[in-house]
């Protein structure tokens, strides 16, 4: 075969040549190739090929030997006039005048230079990470072998109008739909556990843990987990093997490999290490700290035993072989669970793709998700525009400053496009600084800003190409979007009018700053409104009264197998704080755990969603719940058997008037002994649900077998860690089973509302750093307006202006701009944050009053900032303003 | 002296290209390994072509496609022929160095000096 020129260096050419030259130009240099082969051997051939085709663009790159050799012109360049006289305009020597200029101007204005620099840094960190957030959110799951072709199995059942979707499954449905469904390719069965569980290594090693999940074998090669220590192929294939994440690994075995060695489950139940798991990607909807084998989990006793046989706690992942259809998969799958013995035949089975799993899906809170991030967005470009246009605005401003320098370039011959190059490469110059400085920013504040705002983001993107992506995007449009404007302004002053000196600051572009002044103001205000709506409504929500008092509550957790000690452990504790401060219950009150049944309501044939707990006696005057119809005999004595007791909307939704314990049972076999007012166990976003609490005797033991809490209300004197370690000593004196744990409601409520909460964060600060930027223009604007006009300031002086009358001469101007932002901003913010309240069962009105704080602030925080400039310039003696010149 | 203007490379060039216009081959390739061969310098092709194409501009070269080669992947070349004016140019300034030349009394001597 012969040889033939490099390919790359060809396609070159073409693109770089003009059409009508390429012919004989590449034929002879494929024929003085084919020679230099011939000559000199393949290898250095290709190497003079190179350099040939480089010598033919050549006019490109600008080097001053052009003069030397007679065959200066770039007559090879496509796009090229063939007579034109001039130099290409991005040519070395300008381009090294244009950053010698520019750096100049960065050192002569210093105050300048030191606001565009800080407001662009600023606004680029943050965009980053906002971006960098953004990408995290909408990329889960995306890593998966087969990402595209999995999908988890929810099913979606209808209980009167309200559609209740269950990911979980039974456990033979996976096995069915293995045996009966070809499509499926694999299927993964997989659970984060039951609750907390004790892990146990040695004696100085045992921990209670969350999250220790079960799943199938196929699960780690379909979730695409990579194992640092074991077989991947039989880590979970036996009864009792276990696979540890890595952090696990450390904390019961150190740095040791773990495979083969034994850690103890739930007290009595030895298992096998069999793999050690690098650290999970943070985005991805499966989450959890270890993984026993599922088919082990018959034989974890009875409480593992019962959910393993009787319950849908399975979430099921299938792959489907390539090719095959979504919908007919659904209805296959539909047909299946007949011959399977489920929990409810009237549910549909869906799939639904796994990617789309964190922020789509069935969930309620997908909507919610998908807004707060599109909101994130918003915010973080809006931060970003607001810095660019501080760059814009400040440029054009001194414009006038400039006019001159570029009347003399025109004058010299200088082209427009050479000018809008300059300023190009100066915007270039400018952001490239900012973006560099914003990356330092960034990788310091990453793991801060990381854990202060809760977001769980891997440290690993940092290192990834698409943050990489994100930050060069970034920089190009913000260098461009910053240059174009002065560029296209400062390169269009015509140098006749210029040199006489003409151009006044008011002509170059005032009324665009006016409206870029305008802009920023109108995202602060904005902002600040949502920042405030955002804490009136969290404070109501942490305020509201609920039904049920949550103050100074701590919740001790019993497991089931201490019943024995428990009512000793009782007993001591109702000594230590008084009989009236302790109650017991099975619930963890303000978290999702609380159990919910769905019951048919006897008279108004509706089905219910009704939460259920039990409790004893003391439960109900501790907690602060209110009676509207206690049981016959309340008050005589202790509670002998048990009682039903239901809360008012329990009783409305069943149709029942009057006093419902003359009435008939609002269920099947369950009497009404009493009514209680409503309270929340759960967060502010929905009404409160039907409830049922069973009330239980003092020697009942049935409430604990999966073990509860006794609630114990500490006196609002009590000094908290004593009083914990107190407990502490209490429990531990029983014998307990499992390390001591507790939880306080009051935590546990306000925990209801992480997101909102980020939220509120999140805008705080972004509040903050707009006003920042928004201010950083203003005192910019300001500065430049009174070095414009200090002559002017001077002649009202000497006529006698006041102080007082300069500074407002130099401030109103601004302050009217303010005033059309705040107009322009409240109804906006309204809007947003009118549907943001709208996720809220119990929300607050926005009234006038946060409108005025919005906009009373800023326009403070503004005559702040101008104020510093224009005293300075009212109080200058004008002696000076006036000398000068 | 009324004429235009000639570099040194570009006459060197021009007169490439009479010589090598007699075999029918005066295009790039071919002028650059006759100008290596002449007079031992380093040139390359897109000097050349740059030379040719300024040639061409001022009127003393005109080219026409040629023939197509299978070493050259099928491509045509450019050959160049010498107009009359870049005949009568090279005259010219054969003409003026004659004349100069015979100034001088002894050439040679002249060298040697130096």
């Amino acid at each position: 075969m012969t040889p033939t020129p490099p390919r790359f260096a060809d396609r070159l050419l073409r693109f770089f040549c003009d059409p009508y030259l390429l012919e004989e130009v590449q034929g002879d240099l494929h024929e003085e190739f084919a020679y230099q082969v011939q000559r000199v051997g393949e290898r250095r051939a290709r190497w003079r090929y190179w350099r040939d085709v480089l010598g033919f663009i050549r006019p490109l790159a600008g080097r001053s030997r052009t003069g030397r050799s007679q065959t200066g012109g770039s007559s090879f360049m496509k796009r090229r006039q063939r007579n034109d006289p001039s130099t290409f305009f991005l040519n070395a020597a300008m381009i090294r005048n244009y950053v010698a200029i520019a750096l100049r101007q960065l050192w002569k204005n210093q105050l300048f230079s030191l606001i565009n620099i800080t407001g662009l840094t600023v606004g680029l960190a943050v965009s980053m990470f906002i971006a960098l957030y953004v990408w995290h959110e909408f990329h889960y799951d995306r890593f998966e072998p087969f990402a595209d072709r999995t999908y988890q199995i929810v099913s979606v059942a209808k209980y009167g109008d309200q559609e209740v979707t269950f990911s979980g499954l039974h456990e033979s449905f996976g096995r069915a739909i293995q045996q009966q469904i070809p499509e499926a390719e694999a299927v993964v069965r997989f659970s984060a556990g039951l609750g907390e569980v004790v892990l146990q290594s040695d004696q100085n090693h045992r921990f209670k843990e969350s999250a220790i999940g079960f799943a199938d074998q196929s699960m780690l090669s379909v979730m695409g987990l990579r194992l640092l220590h074991g077989d991947a192929k039989t880590a979970l294939s036996e009864p009792s093997r276990m696979v540890l994440t890595r952090q696990l690994a450390e904390k019961y075995f150190g740095a040791q490999n773990p495979v083969g060695k034994t850690l103890i489950f739930d007290k009595q139940y030895p298992f096998t290490v069999s793999g050690v798991l690098d650290d999970l990607p943070t985005n991805s909807v499966i989450q959890f700290n270890g993984l026993v084998s599922l088919n082990s989990m018959p034989a974890l006793g009875a409480r593992h035993q019962d959910t393993y046989q009787r319950t849908g706690f399975l979430t099921t992942y299938l792959v489907l072989r390539q090719g095959a259809k979504v919908s007919q998969v659904e209805k296959k799958l539909d047909k299946v669970k007949v011959g399977v013995n489920f929990v409810d035949a009237s549910a549909k089975i869906f799939l639904e793709p796994l990617p789309t799993l964190h922020l789509g899906g069935h969930g309620d809170g997908a909507r919610n998700e998908r807004q707060s991030l599109y909101i994130l967005l918003t915010v973080a470009l809006v931060i970003l525009v607001l810095a660019v246009i501080n760059y814009v605005s400040l440029t054009t401003a001194r414009a006038t400053k400039r006019a001159r320098e570029v009347g003399v370039r025109k004058a010299i011959g200088g082209q427009r496009s050479e000018l809008i190059s300059q300023f190009f490469v100066e915007s270039f110059l400018t952001t490239t600084l900012a973006f560099l400085l914003s990356l330092i920013l960034l990788q310091v504040l990453f793991p801060w800003a990381n854990q202060a705002l809760d977001l769980h983001m891997d440290k690993r993107v940092l290192t990834q190409g698409p943050y990489w992506g994100v930050m060069i995007g970034l920089w190009l449009s913000c260098s461009l979007l910053s240059g174009s404007y002065p560029a296209l302004l400062l390169s269009g002053f015509r140098p006749a009018l210029v040199l006489k000196g003409n151009v006044s600051s008011r002509q170059s572009g005032a009324s665009v700053r006016r409206v870029f002044t305008t802009v920023q103001f109108t995202a602060s205000i904005g902002l600040l409104i949502c920042s405030v709506v955002l804490y009136t409504q969290m404070q109501f929500l942490r305020t509201k009264s609920l039904g049920i008092d949550r103050a100074q509550v701590v919740g001790l957790r019993i497991d089931g197998d201490m019943v024995p000690q428990f009512s000793g452990l009782r007993d001591k504790i109702r000594q230590w704080a008084g009989s009236e401060n302790v109650a017991v219950t099975n619930t963890q009150l303000f978290t999702n755990n609380i159990m919910t049944y769905f019951l048919q309501a006897e008279k108004t044939k509706k089905q219910l969603m009704v939460n259920s707990m039990t409790v004893d006696k003391p439960f109900f005057a501790m907690m602060g719940i209110r009676w509207q119809y206690p049981p016959m005999g309340w008050e005589a004595g202790p509670v002998t058997k048990e009682l039903n007791i239901y809360n008012q909307t329990l009783i409305k939704e069943a149709g029942i008037a009057d006093d419902p314990r003359q009435q008939a049972a609002p269920f099947k076999n369950e009497p009404t002994d009493g009514v209680v007012n409503d309270f929340h166990v759960r967060s502010l976003h929905g009404p409160v649900s039907p409830m049922r609490l069973t009330v239980v005797s003092d020697t009942n033991r049935t409430m604990l077998a999966d073990g509860g809490y006794i609630l114990v209300r500490l006196n609002p004197q009590t000094n908290v860690p004593q009083a914990l370690d107190h407990l502490k000593e209490l429990y531990n004196a029983h014998q307990p089973t499992s390390p001591f744990d507790y939880y306080f409601l009051d935590e546990a409520y306000n925990k209801l509302y992480a997101s909102e909460t980020r939220l509120m964060q999140l805008f705080n600060g972004f509040t903050g750093l707009t006003l920042l930027v928004a201010c950083l223009g203003l005192l910019g604007l300001m500065t430049f307006t009174v070095e414009v006009r200090t002559k002017e300031i001077g002649v009202r002086k000497v006529l006698g202006a006041s102080v007082a009358g300069i500074v407002m001469l130099l401030s109103h101007d601004f302050l009217k701009l303010i005033g059309i932002a705040l107009v322009i901003a409240s109804p906006i913010a309204w809007w947003a944050m009118n549907s943001w309240l709208q996720d809220f069962a119990y929300k607050i009105d926005i009234e006038w009053w946060v409108f005025a704080l919005a906009g009373g602030l800023t326009t403070g925080i503004a005559l702040v900032t101008v104020s510093m400039q224009s005293l300075k310039a009212a109080l200058t003696n004008p002696v000076k303003s006036l000398r000068s010149e | 002296m009324k004429r235009t203007y000639l570099g040194e490379f570009e006459e060197v060039v021009l007169l490439t290209v009479a010589v090598l216009e007699l075999e029918h081959r005066a295009y790039g390739v071919a002028i650059t390994h006759e100008i290596i061969g002449e007079t031992g310098r380093s040139v390359r092709l897109n000097q050349i072509h740059a030379a040719l194409q300024r040639l061409e501009e001022k009127g003393m070269v005109k080219s026409e496609m040629g023939e197509p080669t299978a070493e050259r992947g099928g491509r045509r070349k450019r050959l160049f022929t010498v107009t009359a004016y870049g005949r009568r140019t090279m005259q010219e300034i054969q003409d003026v160095r004659a004349s100069l030349w015979t100034r001088l009394i002894s050439p040679f001597k002249l060298v040697t000096s130096l």
